[in-house]
């Protein structure tokens, strides 16, 4: 991911969104950040042509109107969007949401540390991570 | 069901036999009977599936095919009522695969007389109505039972997010308005932190304990001295503690997982309430006729024998504290268990001495229900 991509955060929690904010900053991570509050929202976002494709999207499960699975089962079923990764940022610790969130393959799957000093580390460790890997650009889709 | 006037369905390929059991059926005393009568395993599996009758008398022969395998047809296709088989003289080995198969009851052929025939019959809807209604309540006890587990989940699941958000707030104000803020409030932002973290701490108890229920772990052979030592390394004790393992422990039947849990959450409570200059644990076992009888002894504070109960319930704890390890989950953890495994727990105890934690696994305690089933239904 470039640095000049952008970070899609899907969440609904207003001090979940600060804190990611706020971590981000922490760590200067230099790609913009934009936020909407369900997969519905997420989806309007992702398809409107004037906004460029983020290079990763944090994703919530537990949200109203349209939850993180059921974004996921969209999203990773069309072909210009599946490309981009996706990070379960999630409180759930349930075996059913991890099962369900892999087969529709999330590129990884972190649980919110109540701690902010841990908050900051997760969010640390999955900006480096994917600054490190290369993400296609552009907008040619897989067939 | 009323059984004074039952509907019989005998599925049998000689006439001479409908004669005999019609005849027998009309001489009964306790209840009206109406035979029906077809003769082959077709019509007996199409006249079955129309659930006109309340029991069924099988021939065991019946040309190709036998009266197991409309038994079999029949359990395939739901039917809820009793089967009779009737068997020649000696063949036991059909008898036996009979119940096993669900049958109700065999008789021998040659050897039915009315009293034994109706006793059979009545005896047989009977059991079958004591079942459905057992299964009936048993499927509304699991299904309440359930649905308390799923609430204690959810509400504690729910309840994680607004607290992670005021422990978040609690950091960030200490953190941006740290000079803005005198000593008084930012202890008192101290003390949000740490009641957060208890309550995060007792709702993560919740967690635990109802996964206890939740999720049901197979068992295994599993060898006790290897749990504990486990046990006893992860707990990375202090050096003027020492636990002894006073003799050998079994290998017994039981949820691998869950008996980890036990140990570990009996003895850390053992060292977390030591009080003295040496800690002493000692963890022995003796058999006993049908259980194993399990005995973890220290030398710490002791308890007074009023708070015996109570020490078992969940989120009591006998020292108020915001400490958020000592949440009062430990113990009632440990009684559900060692009940989920059918035994028991209970404890001795002299205040400033020690106590003694006592509690009992049983051998085999859930032997095979097959066979007890099958061993009833004969004795019958």
């Amino acid at each position: 991911m470039e640095s000049s991509q952008s970070i899609l955060l899907i969440e609904d929690d207003v001090i979940d969104i600060l804190a990611v904010k706020r971590a981000l900053n922490a760590i200067q991570a230099p790609n913009p950040l934009f936020f909407v509050n369900n997969g519905e929202e997420a989806l309007d976002f992702l398809r409107n042509e004037n906004n460029s494709r983020p290079g990763l999207i944090l994703l919530d499960l537990n949200m109203p109107r349209m939850n993180g699975l059921e974004f996921l089962e969209i999203v990773k079923h069309d072909r210009f969007l599946k490309i981009i990764p996706v990070v379960v940022l999630t409180t759930s610790q349930e075996q059913q949401d991890k099962m369900q969130s892999f087969s529709l393959n999330v590129a990884g799957y972190m649980i919110k540390p109540v701690n902010d000093q841990e908050f900051m580390q997760t969010l640390e460790i999955i900006h480096d991570y994917w600054s490190m890997s290369e993400v296609p650009t552009g907008l040619q889709y897989y067939q | 069901m009323d059984t004074r006037f039952v509907k019989v369905l005998l599925v049998d390929d000689d006439e001479d036999d409908y004669i005999v059991t019609r005849d027998l059926l009309e001489d009964a005393q306790i209840s009206d009977f109406e035979l029906d009568w077809v003769s082959n395993y077709d019509l007996g599996v199409e006249t079955i599936a129309k659930k006109e009758h309340q029991v069924y008398l099988l021939d065991y022969r019946l040309g190709q095919y036998t009266g197991l395998d409309i038994l079999e047809k029949a359990v395939k296709m739901g039917c809820k009522e009793p089967f009779i088989l009737l068997t020649g003289l000696g063949d036991h080995d059909i008898d036996q695969t009979a119940m096993k198969m669900g049958a109700a009851d065999y008789l021998v052929k040659g050897q039915i007389d009315t009293p034994l025939l109706e006793r059979s019959i009545l005896h047989a809807i009977e059991r079958k109505q004591a079942e459905a209604k057992q299964a009936l309540l048993m499927e509304e006890l699991k299904s309440a039972n359930q649905e308390l587990q799923d609430f204690a989940y959810i509400v504690s699941h729910d309840l994680k997010a607004p607290l992670r958000g005021i422990s978040s707030l609690a950091d960030w104000l200490n953190m941006d308005y740290i000079d803005q803020i005198d000593a008084q409030g930012q202890e008192m932002l101290q003390l949000i932190k740490q009641r957060s973290q208890r309550m995060n701490s007792l709702i993560d108890g919740i967690l635990q304990y109802s996964r206890i229920g939740r999720l049901k772990e197979q068992q295994t052979e599993v060898d006790l001295n290897q749990i504990v030592a486990e046990v006893i390394d992860v707990l990375a004790i202090a050096d003027n503690m020492k636990i002894t393992i006073v003799n050998p422990l079994p290998t017994i039947q039981c949820q691998k997982t869950r008996i980890y849990q036990l140990f570990q959450n009996l003895l850390s409570n053992a060292v977390k309430y030591i009080d003295k200059p040496q800690g002493e644990i000692n963890i022995s076992c003796e058999k006993l006729v049908n259980c194993w009888r399990f005995e973890i002894a220290d030398n710490g504070s002791g308890i007074e024998e009023k708070h015996f109960d109570k020490i078992f319930q969940l989120f009591q704890t006998l020292t108020p504290t915001d400490n958020a390890e000592s949440t009062g989950v430990g113990l009632s953890l440990v009684k559900k268990i060692v009940e989920m495994h059918g035994g028991k727990i209970w404890l001795t105890s002299q205040l400033g001495l020690g106590t003694n934690f006592y509690f009992e696994i049983p051998q085999q305690s859930h032997n095979n229900p097959i066979i007890i089933e099958n061993y009833r239904k004969k004795m019958i």
